[in-house]
């Protein structure tokens, strides 16, 4: 092997977090939920994926399957201080570390296989070192190969808590046996569609010719599959994904119920702006794009505007977001998924001052109002109007797409 | 599921290889003896550094907050079945 890749996976992660910290929810039937009253299992025990308990499965369903299926809230403090301990451990195992996502990572070990006697053995330390930093219940899969797609695979393919290698003595033999829902990159669509050419495994794409897969796949992902078919690294892995700067900020949550209520609505929008205004701020971005959106039972709106200025602070894009935007909206029908995002964002140093006074002012104001939620915690100081009620915080999401943000 | 009790409490511990280890909560009038730390975790809010212990004392798990600015100790939560 020229390069030599481990993919490392914790397996179920939320789930075992939790089942490491509380040794009574061992071995049982576990379903991770965002809050008490959620209907969404967002995580599930090994134990409850072996019944067939996935992410995204409704509760009501989940107990029709177990019924004494345990329900857990999430704790997404835990998930990250589990996930920056992880990544002070990879550090310490590999020159390279790349973070797939929070409980996914690639260690790109190659040029340093007279540090250990063998990959397997290797494999072994890591895990065992993983055990040693989160605690004795917490098992990953390590995947062996000589590039990201292949190593992942390799991950995926093996028995929970296993080491995989994929290399040329067995390339062929999982290319032509794995489905396409272990092939990263390759979503359901695509699959569907390779379906209805009788191609159900990697290794079948390569019976199709050039202009099949041109005609069918179009320009981009009929290369692509040509490298999913020889096992090759997608554009999903050598893409560069280290951006100098986000390209927006957002937030979106889910209630619990549907919601009419115009104070409640109003409410969640600047909570959820107060959020994404800090994180661009403390990210030191502008924006020029600014949304909302609004999803009901079976109905959704939204809205966006392209600024010839650019914003940051909270009270000026509430203001288009709210009075501009919402207030527009015939509000027919009840709310259960508010969203809000400033999209076009630029270092704030590469925009030319600002001279207007307002805009300084406002400048001042909330960076002295970050200083403090800073110094003192989120939501310290914040709009009068969200005093009295709950708090909407900042939450971690599974593809840590507030890497930037959150340092990792 | 977890009983939110969000109370102060004093606790007691040992240092093991630079690391604090709790061994005893006192909590009102009660006296818990940890069979177990089952996890650690570092939790940050704003600047400020709190460290959660998630604690077993008598087949019970209790999450206990150091708060690592005021040096005050809360109980968070228990596990209850």
């Amino acid at each position: 092997m020229d390069r030599v890749i481990f993919h490392v996976d914790i397996n179920s992660y939320f789930a075992t977090m939790l089942q490491q910290e509380n040794p009574m929810l061992r071995g049982k039937v576990v379903g991770v939920i965002k809050g008490v009253g959620r209907s969404c299992i967002i995580a599930s025990s090994n134990e409850a994926k072996k019944l067939g308990i996935k992410t995204g499965c409704v509760v009501k369903d989940a107990r029709a399957i177990a019924p004494d299926i345990i329900l857990v809230p999430a704790n997404f403090d835990l998930m990250l201080s589990a996930t920056r301990k992880l990544k002070s451990l990879f550090e310490t195992l590999s020159p390279s570390v790349d973070i797939f996502s929070l409980d996914e990572v690639f260690l790109d070990l190659s040029g340093c296989e007279k540090l250990f006697e063998s990959h397997i053995l290797y494999a072994k330390f890591i895990q065992q070192r993983i055990k040693e930093t989160l605690g004795e219940w917490v098992q990953c899969n390590v995947g062996i190969s000589h590039n990201k797609l292949l190593a992942k695979m390799a991950g995926e393919v093996g028995e929970k808590g296993s080491v995989s290698v994929i290399d040329a003595n067995n390339l062929d033999q999982v290319l032509s046996t794995i489905g396409f829902k272990d092939v990263c990159g390759v979503g359901w669509g695509l699959s569907k569609k390779l379906g209805f050419l009788g191609v159900f495994h990697p290794y079948e794409i390569n019976l199709l010719d050039d202009q099949t897969l041109l005609q069918y796949f179009g320009p981009h992902w009929a290369v692509e599959l040509r490298k999913v078919g020889r096992g090759e690294e997608t554009h999903l892995f050598t893409h560069e994904k280290k951006v100098e700067h986000a390209q927006s900020v957002g937030r979106t949550i889910t209630g619990y119920t549907l919601c009419d209520d115009e104070d409640q609505i109003r409410r969640v929008l600047l909570n959820l702006l107060e959020e994404a205004t800090h994180k661009l701020r403390k990210m030191d971005l502008v924006g020029r794009k600014v949304g909302v959106s609004l999803h009901g039972h079976d109905r959704n709106w939204g809205d966006y505007a392209t600024l010839k200025y650019w914003v940051r602070h909270t009270d000026e894009i509430f203001d288009i977001l709210y009075h501009g935007m919402y207030k527009k909206w015939q509000r027919d029908f009840s709310v259960i998924k508010f969203g809000v995002w400033i999209g076009d964002c630029k270092p704030a140093r590469d925009i030319p001052m600002s001279w207007l006074q307002n805009w300084n002012k406002r400048e001042k104001v909330y960076g002295v109002i970050d200083r403090v939620n800073d110094r003192f915690g989120n939501f310290t100081l914040m709009p009068a109007s969200l005093l009295g009620g709950p708090i909407i915080k900042p939450e971690v999401t599974g593809y840590l797409g507030d890497r930037v943000y959150l340092g990792l | 599921m977890f009983q939110r009790i969000d109370e102060k409490v004093e606790v007691a511990g040992v240092y093991k290889a630079a690391t604090f280890v709790p061994k005893k909560i006192k909590w009102g009038k009660k006296v818990l003896l940890i069979e177990k730390v089952t996890l650690i975790s570092d939790i940050r809010d704003g600047a400020i550094r709190k460290r959660m212990y998630s604690l077993l004392c008598g087949g019970e798990l209790y999450r206990v907050v150091f708060n690592r600015d005021t040096e005050i100790w809360i109980l968070e939560e228990i596990w209850t079945e």
